[in-house]
């Protein structure tokens, strides 16, 4: 075994990131008459009497953030996490009504998470099309498309704003308030890092997202090995949804709302993690403790939602900007 | 130009003081080997380089251009080996792009029309870039300098692209212009081509001018012993050993470069087991092309490649690793090596899925390190670390972590491109070592090389590759400085 070597560089950067975002958001407060110290204060104090939510709010948001953090390895930006999430949401909801069972339902959730992000995947690896402009769209398809079965088939009759509910048996249970499912996510995290840095496949991945014509000299096939990897970035994204639909809401309504914009908060919160699979753990805890206090802050000194949401963004940029200016660099070069 | 010196921000030299002077109504042919210096000194001359030392003079100007677009203004355009064409445009669309300040498209079409009729040089004005010939693109580049009045023209190995046909027509388009008074210069390596169109040459060698003299005063030969005339540095003893079996065959190959050309040609050699067989040739003569398609990396369209007597034409690299080759390209940090992947994982670079570094698919890390820990050790790698990044290691060291990587393989043929370019002297020396080394193991060694020190000092047989195709091939015994120049420049 191997010691894990600490990039205590990474996080030196992560810290004075994290130093700006909190004094920008500080700013913005403090211009609109509030004392930052107390808002944070009451952020972090509401967020640590709630630990249970933290790791509801992690969970999703650690598996999206996966799905981008995989495809990026093999240097594919992949926004397609909101879109497999989605269709992961569906199957699994459909497949854990019919069966009532919350294996096959998760299961279900995987393939079709898998499924949906290999159609990307295919259009990049064997017609060249950028995978930024097809996951953007795949997003939208998958949006309207769950609009509609949902409302016309699985839609619950007394409720028709929302689909019938995942049965009881068939959820992915608490123990007190601590989520099931946030174990799930772990574990796929641990199978990602795996996966990545101690098999010849991950070897390969990496080898391509770096340096294809390296890796094609090393004997990957650099087609397949994309293609690969983004149907293994879409079985993370597709479990996200079907946690999200079996261990939090059960049921899926009408504008999405019980996950719109949770595949989009794991590019960010991947970027924090250095898209990596290990480091991502934290950074969605962390993410979780700015949406779970954001209540809190909310409260305590009164300032609007939206103003709230303003400062976690800038919080969450900050972050994630070393990382995607990285990111942004070797695209360019 | 006086007395240019040209080095370059990572220490090379390129030029150490050349003196370099055309006239108006000339064709001057500049000559020189790869890495003799001569796009360098044409680039400063065009304002793209600035040179270290030295002064330039036009029409007895003392002039120092900034940038290209300095030189343009002053008459003076050069055209390069890629073109700058929108390709998606038409050749009209094209010219546009360079048209005056004021000009209207209606003005600018009358002075190509004009143009063509006075050089009686037909060009399809409306028809899109992509799909025309090289020999045409050339042609649009040549009358872009034209419109914006150049009067001196600069081309890099023009004919590199050229179809023999096409090289003709240009020829003729060249000697036009010269007689309407323009100064054209001409960068080759090509012998036949400078004696038949140029007017004077002036020949580079490792950043010095040779001479400069008249084409008609001058023969093949003579310029050819000009261009690599040299003693040769220090051949070692070597024991003799009697190759075997014929290890790697190539029988008439044909392969496609990245321009959709032919870059192989019908190649067909033999490498047996003991020998080293060298690869000489100018750059871009297909040798890159033909390596790529042996190891695997780029499809060949016709002929057979036989590995230890099994046919492995369009094998994939890691079939060919398997069945016993070992591969040292000559790009090392974009093809040899993945530069920000460490010292240990680069070790194992192409046999990462093989025992006893993975089983089933599963890294055995502790294998990976010792294979790494045996790599640094016997090739006396310098680095920080086994986990360190190769892209913070030198040159030299990277080289000896791919050397070291394929040797360890155990394979039986090795191929070995410019694999001590840029290296210093004493990783090369240690890099053609290891070679003579294997090849007295009885490996067999196919080396491509455009240094032809290297190629006299380890081959035992010498093929010359010449546009494609294998225009001579000499043994160790009979292979001289001038025999190499002249098959090198194309004179069989």
């Amino acid at each position: 075994m191997r010691k894990i070597e600490i990039p205590w560089e990474s996080f030196a950067v992560s810290l004075i990131s994290l130093l700006i975002g909190f004094l920008v958001g500080g700013i913005i407060l403090a211009a609109v008459g509030v004392n930052p110290l107390r808002a944070y204060a009451a952020m972090f104090h509401w967020a640590l009497r709630r630990p249970g939510a933290i790791f509801q709010r992690a969970t999703p948001i650690l598996l999206t953030a996966l799905s981008f953090a995989v495809a990026a390895r093999a240097n594919i930006f992949n926004i397609g996490a909101e879109g497999q999430m989605y269709l992961g949401a569906l199957a699994s909801l459909y497949v854990a009504v019919k069966s009532g069972s919350a294996l096959l339902g998760a299961l279900a959730g995987l393939v079709a998470g898998m499924g949906y992000a290999s159609i990307a995947g295919f259009l990049k690896s064997h017609r060249g099309v950028n995978e930024v402009i097809s996951t953007i769209m795949l997003n939208w398809i998958a949006f309207f498309f769950l609009d509609y079965s949902i409302s016309r088939y699985l839609a619950d009759p007394s409720r028709p704003w929302r689909s019938v509910k995942v049965p009881v048996g068939a959820r992915i249970p608490y123990v007190g308030s601590f989520p099931l499912s946030f174990v799930v996510a772990v574990i796929v995290s641990i199978a990602m890092y795996f996966l990545l840095w101690r098999t010849s496949l991950g070897y390969d991945i990496r080898a391509v997202g770096l340096k294809p014509k390296a890796a094609r000299y090393g004997g990957a096939d650099v087609k397949k090995i994309t293609l690969l990897s983004m149907s293994l970035a879409g079985v993370a994204g597709g479990l996200a949804g079907s946690m999200i639909v079996q261990g939090q809401s059960y049921y899926i309504d009408i504008p999405l709302s019980v996950m719109y914009g949770m595949g989009f908060d794991g590019i960010g919160v991947s970027l924090i993690g250095r898209n990596h699979p290990l480091a991502i753990v934290v950074s969605a805890l962390f993410f979780g403790v700015l949406m779970v206090g954001s209540h809190g802050m909310q409260l305590a000194v009164g300032v609007p939602r939206e103003m709230v949401t303003a400062v976690i963004g800038i919080i969450i940029i900050a972050l994630a900007m070393p990382e995607a200016i990285r990111m942004i660099r070797r695209r360019l070069r | 130009m006086v007395d240019i010196h040209k080095v370059y921000p990572d220490g090379t030299i390129a030029l150490k003081g050349v003196d370099f002077e055309a006239d108006f109504g000339e064709i001057h042919g500049l000559l020189g080997e790869n890495g003799a210096g001569k796009t360098t000194l044409m680039r400063i001359l065009y304002g793209e380089l600035q040179p270290t030392k030295g002064e330039i003079y036009i029409e007895g100007k003392k002039t120092r251009f900034r940038g290209p677009w300095e030189a343009l203004e002053s008459g003076l355009a050069m055209v390069h080996q890629h073109f700058t064409l929108v390709e998606s445009f038409t050749v009209f669309e094209n010219l546009m792009l360079i048209a005056k300040k004021d000009e209207t498209p209606e003005s600018l079409r009358r002075r190509v029309e004009e143009l063509e009729r006075e050089l009686n040089l037909p060009i399809p004005l409306d028809a899109t870039v992509e799909g025309l010939p090289v020999g045409v693109q050339q042609r649009v580049e040549i009358i872009k300098t034209l419109l914006r009045e150049a009067r001196i023209l600069i081309l890099d190995e023009p004919t590199s692209v050229l179809t023999p046909l096409e090289t003709k027509e240009l020829f003729a388009l060249l000697k036009k212009l010269r007689d309407m008074g323009m100064c054209i210069i001409f960068i080759s390596h090509k012998l036949k081509e400078v004696m038949e169109i140029t007017d004077r040459v002036t020949v580079l060698r490792k950043g010095l001018k040779v001479d400069t003299v008249r084409t008609e005063d001058v023969d093949e030969r003579t310029l050819a012993t000009m261009m690599v005339g040299r003693e040769l540095a220090g051949i070692g003893e070597r024991k003799g050993t009697r190759p075997g079996e014929a290890l790697l065959k190539v029988e008439d190959l044909w392969v496609l470069g990245d321009r959709g050309q032919w870059a192989v040609k019908g190649v067909s050699l033999e490498v047996r087991r003991g020998e080293i067989l060298g690869l000489a040739g100018v750059e871009g003569n297909g040798q890159m092309e033909l390596i790529e398609a042996i190891t695997g990396l780029r499809r060949a369209h016709k002929g057979k490649v036989t590995l230890r007597g099994r046919d492995v034409t369009n094998a994939s690299p890691r079939t060919l690793y398997r069945l016993g080759m070992a591969h040292i390209p000559s790009d090392r940090q974009n093809v040899g090596l993945i530069l920000d992947f460490s010292v240990e994982e680069n070790s194992i670079l192409g046999i990462h899925w093989d025992p006893p570094f993975a089983r089933r698919g599963v890294l055995d890390l502790s294998q990976v390190r010792r294979r790494g820990e045996e790599v640094v050790d016997k090739f006396g790698v310098v680095a920080p670390s086994l986990t360190a990044p190769v892209r913070y290691l030198s040159g030299g060291n990277q080289q000896k972590i791919i050397a070291g990587r394929e040797i360890l393989k155990g394979a039986e043929v090795f191929v070995a491109s410019q694999p001590t370019r840029g290296l210093d002297v004493a990783s090369t020396e240690y890099i053609r070592k290891l070679l003579l080394e294997l090849r007295d193991q009885g490996k067999a060694i196919l080396l491509v090389s455009t240094d032809l020190d290297e190629i006299l000092q380890l081959s035992d047989r010498i093929a010359v590759m010449y546009e494609g195709k294998i225009i001579g091939e000499l043994e160790r015994g009979e292979a001289t400085m001038e025999k190499l120049g002249l098959l090198m420049g194309g004179v069989a």
